[in-house]
């Protein structure tokens, strides 16, 4: 890729944003230099960091582990003490509660969150943020608004989006299989939530089969085995996952079945087929949920710490993936069961992406990493 | 006083009572419903290239079901069959780039085969529950996993176990001959051995197999040895099905293990059962949700027919119990 091209045009729109920010009136976190030394960790106390999430195994949770200790090992060469842990609920949503309350009792300074359920933590976030503890919410989301801030891609937009790819590859009618992640995911049903509103705005799509599975590609080639068997006649498949979507590609081909357009995700296996395929007539369009909202996180919680204005929400775009910059997302060098990583923003457009949420706007779209 | 048994609950019962069955006649019975129900409904279904798909998709569950089997003979139960195959798929993955595909192999047959003796020991020594025993086990290895080469699942590629995944042999899948391997293998074991004997003699009553003379010690850990052995070949084969190891890949494979074995008439409490009853179990649960994905019902309703099922099958079992 043209790496050179997109840190250029990350440049000069983060001048127009300085100008369009310091025109305004809104240049509240001082100079908007590109320092590569922010956040400022000057005066900080030693802070207590703690990450509660619902589960570690997955390898987007273990990408983002990487990040966010990777952010805290710059943040402690920078001078600041910071004594950072893991809170795994290993999928239980009680123990999740039970490990934040353990947070507010040791007087953690940051809770760091990525939530199991968008209601049950609501009560104990709460007691969280009023005994003072910052918390920071990203990809899935609690539902109180007691809390310092969030950060997270439009999940609807994400069903949105691909469906809407999906419609215009196959011409507007026939047959399609819709795949979810596993009912009852707060993402999964805000994927298909918004993917349904243009399936239905569509009344020559039709349906013809759907199926709740988790994000695991040996259970999905199962199913997906069963829906072809049963629908071989299909002319497009909506994936919300990548593994689902690499079951479902490599599903057609093991049946002998043609290629018809599948929607994806950023899932090294899938991104490395896709590419393969691309000269063979396979045609995709994929987005990710990418892992450096928790590096924003923590810096957005060390700014909130140092007792600096931050935006109560930060909206990150939803990356495109298609045909012609596939190969530059699928990457051989990491593991098939792994998401492939977009470039991390640095320090300064991490400042600039934050500072833009302050006025209100969004991010720079992510690219893939070099 | 004329009395009128026939029309009270217990009487109905009690005439159930009188029909015995083994239960995995029953269970072979509501399979041949089941599938035929299936290709009724759909014709995709119908044919011979997907009835061998299923039977591939039986035989990964089937495999590590035998195993569980087994254990849940012996009055145990193995909850780490999931973590071992996350394991197997993980560990082999990165040693075969390392030592090549039969190295990479034997040496992580071998780690399960340890994990299992742990269980075992855990179970005999310590005297720990089994649930909790394999449940600390479980909890250790996705632990491990998490720190295993920094998390990332490196995938080495095997022709060889692609071969047993995903190919035929005689016109059959390939998994499936390895199911019918380790079949044969149970069934001998079971019901040709002072072993077997063992096994259910410790599932009736552990403390009078030991006062008889039963190595009940050396059983148990031998049983989770052979439970972790075969979780592990059913790992094997799902890397080799998909291609590359996943951290997730056993996930599912822990309560479906389980509930083909229940399924396939084998008591939970142990000492009754037979390894012919699991493999129907096996071929239930995958027929039912093969059937439940394309029947496009809602989640839910897909969740509560798959318990409904089991639920009213081991109602039918206590009923005609033999």
């Amino acid at each position: 890729m043209d790496k050179t091209l997109d840190r250029r045009r990350f440049v000069v729109g983060s001048a127009a944003l300085t100008a369009a920010v310091a025109a305004t009136g809104h240049l509240r976190l001082g100079a908007l230099a590109q320092d590569e030394n922010w956040p400022p960790v000057e005066g900080l106390e030693p802070l207590k960091v703690g990450w509660s999430t619902i589960y570690t195994t997955p390898s987007w949770m273990t990408e983002t582990q990487n990040e966010i200790e990777a952010e805290v090992q710059r943040l402690t060469d920078l001078g600041a003490e910071i004594e950072f842990q893991v809170f795994d609920a290993n999928g239980d949503t009680a123990t999740q509660i039970a490990q934040i309350q353990t947070m507010i009792d040791q007087e953690y300074d940051i809770c760091l969150l990525i939530a199991g359920s968008a209601t049950a933590l609501d009560q104990v976030v709460e007691s969280a943020h009023a005994a003072g503890v910052i918390v920071v919410n990203w990809d899935s989301e609690v539902t109180t608004d007691q809390l310092t801030a969030r950060i997270n891609t439009d999940q609807h937009q994400w069903g949105n989006m691909t469906a809407q790819w999906l419609v215009d590859a196959i011409g507007g009618s026939g047959p399609i299989l819709a795949i979810n992640g596993p009912a009852g995911i707060s993402v999964s049903e805000a994927r298909w939530a918004g993917a349904k509103e243009i399936f239905d705005a569509n009344p020559d799509v039709e349906i013809v089969g759907t199926a709740n599975i988790e994000y695991n590609e040996a259970p999905a080639l199962t199913e997906m085995e069963s829906l072809l068997a049963a629908h071989p006649d299909v002319v497009g498949i909506w994936c919300q996952a990548g593994a689902h979507a690499s079951a479902a590609l490599k599903t057609l081909q093991a049946m002998g079945l043609p290629f018809v357009p599948i929607t994806g995700e950023n899932f090294n296996a899938f991104l490395l087929q896709w590419c393969d395929l691309v000269e063979d007539g396979f045609s995709s369009f994929a987005t990710a949920q990418v892992n450096y909202m928790a590096v924003i996180a923590l810096d957005l919680a060390i700014l909130a710490k140092q007792g600096q204005e931050v935006p109560s929400r930060v909206n990150v775009p939803l990356p495109e993936i298609t045909d012609d910059n596939v190969c530059e997302w699928a990457n051989p060098d990491l593991p098939e069961d792994w998401y492939s990583i977009p470039e991390i923003p640095g320090p300064a457009e991490r400042q600039a992406i934050i500072e833009e949420a302050l006025v209100g706007g969004a991010a720079p779209e992510a690219t893939p990493a070099g | 006083m004329a009395s009128l048994p026939s029309t009270t609950s217990s009487g109905a019962t009690s005439r159930f009572r009188n029909i015995r069955i083994d239960p995995v006649i029953l269970t072979f019975i509501v399979l041949l419903l089941l599938w035929g129900f299936s290709i009724y409904r759909n014709e995709g279904f119908r044919t011979v290239n997907y009835s061998m798909l299923t039977l591939r998709t039986a035989a990964f569950l089937g495999i590590v079901a035998a195993g569980q089997t087994l254990v849940i003979l012996m009055g145990g139960i193995d909850l780490s069959v999931a973590a071992v195959i996350t394991m197997t798929g993980v560990i082999c993955g990165n040693l075969m780039t390392q030592i090549g595909q039969a190295g990479g192999i034997l040496v992580t047959l071998l780690i399960a085969i340890l994990v299992g003796v742990c269980n075992g020991l855990g179970v005999t020594v310590l005297r720990l529950p089994p649930l909790v025993m394999t449940l600390a086990t479980l909890s250790i290895i996705q632990g491990v996993l998490l720190v295993y080469n920094a998390g990332k699942p490196v995938s080495g590629k095997s022709p060889f176990l692609e071969f047993w995944a995903k190919e035929k042999l005689l016109g059959i899948p390939t998994a499936f001959w390895v199911l019918v391997a380790v079949t044969l293998f149970c069934v001998v074991l079971l019901h040709f051995t002072s072993f077997g004997r063992g096994i259910y003699a410790i599932g009736n009553n552990p403390r009078a197999s030991f006062i008889s003379g039963i190595p009940t010690t050396a059983i148990q850990i031998a049983t989770y040895a052979m439970c972790s052995f075969f979780a592990a070949i059913t790992g094997l084969l799902l890397l080799g099905r998909t291609g590359y190891s996943s951290k997730t890949a056993g996930d599912p494979y822990m309560l479906m293990s389980i509930a083909a074995v229940v399924i396939g008439g084998t008591s939970i409490i142990g000492g009754r059962g037979k390894i012919v009853g699991t493999i129907g179990g096996a071929l239930v649960m995958t027929i039912l949700l093969n059937l439940l994905t394309v029947e496009n019902i809602d989640e839910s309703v897909r969740m509560m027919i798959q318990g409904g099922l089991i639920l009213a099958l081991l109602i039918a079992y206590a009923v005609t119990e033999d």
